[in-house]
């Protein structure tokens, strides 16, 4: 295998070891990588090279690693001897692959440890009454009507549908400048 | 509809209903102070106060007799029913006092009539009405809470603010769920949308509350 093909096949095994275990693809399997990517491989020299690569994924992503701590990191795993180093080339492409989805994979791990469900989107309109069964009603205001789609992760939407006048609108606007307020007072004081 | 057609024909429609029609005949020796007692009560009854008590108390005193009493609440009932629909903008209180005295309703009582339907009262009996309108439901309560992730299971340093939010609705259910720090941004930037629309609209001429 050429250095260019190796380079390609580790980033592609980096990217589906991440499809399976942050981003729920459970179409990706441990034989599908091995069949697509390194067909010539003994399966034992698979084993280790996936299983090798997955363990510094997580340790990668577990603690979040920013650039200077990934860089110290993969220094040391080159520098141990024997079949449990890293090649210049492999620390590279985790190198890469880290700098690339660090964001997704945070967000998927932290969404793993989000047991109540979580706001997915929202969609809304505003409507104006112009009429009801019990007769005209262009005297009443505007009515937002709100759709909100809440989710736990992997399982499927729920629908949440409200109605609003403008005076409970302006009031949850109210709270939300109240909620964004505490929130900048926790990342001012960190 | 149009105004001047309104003009032809009575605001109730081509057949007067009959509790209107035996209640123009049950209010013949009625004096003006038990009709202003019993109108209260309806009025009451469509705000949807519970005038039960109020009821059996005039009930009790008066010398009409009750089924004589309960026509003229029912035709009462419907009279001011079917006048609270019509807009003011089409329905005006000269033709509802002229549909009244074809009824051959006592003049003091269509004054008193037409007080209710074109007075003060009316923003209150139509925002009653209006709460029989078919309605998602509400928000009654907000409750929220700021969390700070320190360390999870799968993240040894997570220091990632989140939004708790409960919502209890107007039916009676509770929605609680959390908004990660990028959703509750796309939150608060479209509830202020909507509330920018909200305005647009009122200002918009041709939508203006018409008085």
């Amino acid at each position: 295998m050429s250095d260019v093909e190796a380079t390609k096949s580790l980033n592609g095994l980096l990217n589906g070891l991440a499809q399976m275990v942050y981003y729920n693809k459970s179409e990706i399997t441990e034989d599908l990588l091995k069949n697509e990517l390194y067909p010539e491989m003994g399966p034992e020299e698979f084993k280790a090279l996936y299983e090798k690569m997955k363990g510094l994924v997580k340790s990668i992503a577990t603690a979040d690693m920013d650039h200077a701590q990934l860089e110290a990191f993969l220094t040391a795993q080159t520098k141990r001897q024997g079949g449990s180093g890293l090649s210049a080339e492999q620390a590279a492409a985790l190198s890469r692959f880290w700098k690339s989805q660090r964001v997704r994979v945070r967000e998927s791990l932290l969404a793993q440890c989000r047991w109540e469900p979580a706001l997915r989107g929202l969609s809304w309109r505003v409507d104006l009454q112009t009429g009801d069964s019990s007769g005209n009603a262009d005297h009443r205001g505007p009515v937002a009507l709100m759709e909100l789609e809440l989710g736990r992760s992997g399982q499927d939407s729920e629908f949440v549908c409200l109605e609003f006048d403008e005076t409970k609108v302006n009031q949850v606007l109210k709270k939300m400048a109240d909620i964004q307020e505490s929130m900048d007072r926790i990342v001012h004081s960190t | 509809m149009s105004a001047s057609s309104m003009k032809d024909s009575s605001f109730l429609g081509g057949r007067i209903p009959p509790e209107i029609e035996s209640m123009s005949k049950n209010l013949k020796d009625v004096d003006q102070e038990l009709f202003r007692k019993l109108l209260k009560v309806v009025v009451s009854a469509l705000e949807g106060k519970d005038c039960r008590e109020v009821m059996k108390s005039i009930a009790e005193s008066s010398v009409i007799p009750q089924e004589r009493l309960s026509h003229i609440i029912a035709g009462m009932h419907r009279v001011l029913s079917e006048a609270i629909r019509l807009p003011t903008s089409l329905f005006k209180q000269e033709a509802f006092k002229e549909d009244l005295r074809e009824l051959r309703i006592p003049e003091d009582f269509v004054t008193d009539f037409s007080s209710v339907v074109f007075g003060n009262r009316r923003a209150a009996l139509e925002a009653a009405t209006s709460q029989n309108d078919p309605h998602l439901p509400t928000l009654e309560e907000f409750k929220w809470r700021v969390d700070v992730s320190i360390s999870t299971s799968s993240l040894a340093k997570a220091l990632q603010p989140s939004v708790l939010m409960q919502l209890k609705l107007s039916d009676g259910s509770f929605q609680r769920f959390e908004v990660p720090v990028s959703k509750f941004q796309d939150l608060r930037y479209n509830v202020a949308l909507i509330l920018k629309e909200m305005n647009d609209l009122e200002k918009r001429s041709i939508l203006k509350i018409q008085d």
